[in-house]
């Protein structure tokens, strides 16, 4: 199983945020954002939820969960 | 004449080891600690000083074996790379918080200490089959290891931080 996310169309939809811009937001380095958005970085829970906080969304409509044979 | 060297090489160690410490003690009671604060910058530039020390502390350990420990050769070498790290426990002593990078980085750390641990092995295994066939000159293991190791380690925080 992996974690998918929706983070780059949210930013999108966030008049285009950048993933410096998020960084920013939520304390962390652009490499971060980078690192979740494809799939190579799991965040932590503090993280998630400050994601969606940011966002105004539950974590479940930010982050989900791709089972194996949907790869 | 290496007798000298060795001298001004022990007496600038030690002057820049005090001043260190005198900073490091100084610092967080000024103003001027407001800007003292962790960036990427510092993060990758503390593992380009880690990767270039390591580099150059292997060469001077096969080209110049007798001088890496007489000459104190390499502490002069890895100064810089302590000095980085020295810096950021500035950072976290002015902040008082210890949490100074974010969690990818933290990872990424502890990654590349993983991967350090596993890949140090076949380099003592490399160096243990051409020390035991008399192919390497006068080894020195623990410079060689540390080495090895600084390298090691900084190049796969590197590695992995490009790779984001």
């Amino acid at each position: 199983m992996k974690l998918g996310n929706h983070l780059k169309r949210l930013r999108f939809d966030d008049n285009n945020l950048s993933q410096e811009a998020l960084a920013k937001e939520v304390g962390v380095i652009r490499q971060t954002i980078i690192s979740i958005e494809k799939g190579r970085f799991v965040p932590s829970t503090y993280l998630a939820l400050k994601l969606a906080k940011y966002f105004n969304k539950p974590v479940e409509e930010i982050f989900y969960i791709i089972e194996d044979n949907e790869n | 004449m290496e007798h000298q060297i060795e001298q001004l090489i022990k007496f600038s160690l030690f002057f820049i080891v005090v001043i260190a410490l005198l900073l490091f003690w100084l610092i967080p009671k000024t103003n001027f600690a407001r800007r003292f604060k962790m960036s990427t910058k510092i993060f990758i530039l503390t593992q380009i000083v880690g990767v270039l020390c390591g580099m150059t502390g292997l060469i001077v350990t096969f080209v110049w074996p007798h001088l890496i420990v007489e000459m104190h050769l390499w502490e002069l070498i890895v100064l810089p790379f302590a000095l980085m790290y020295a810096f950021w426990g500035l950072i976290i002593r002015i902040r008082k918080n210890a949490e100074i990078i974010d969690e990818k980085q933290d990872f990424d750390m502890s990654i590349a200490g993983a991967l350090t641990m596993a890949l140090t092995i076949p380099a003592m295994v490399v160096m243990f089959i051409l020390d035991s066939h008399n192919m390497v000159q006068e080894l020195l293991w623990f410079p060689y290891y540390f080495f090895v190791t600084i390298f090691l380690f900084s190049g796969s925080i590197l590695f992995l931080h490009k790779n984001a």
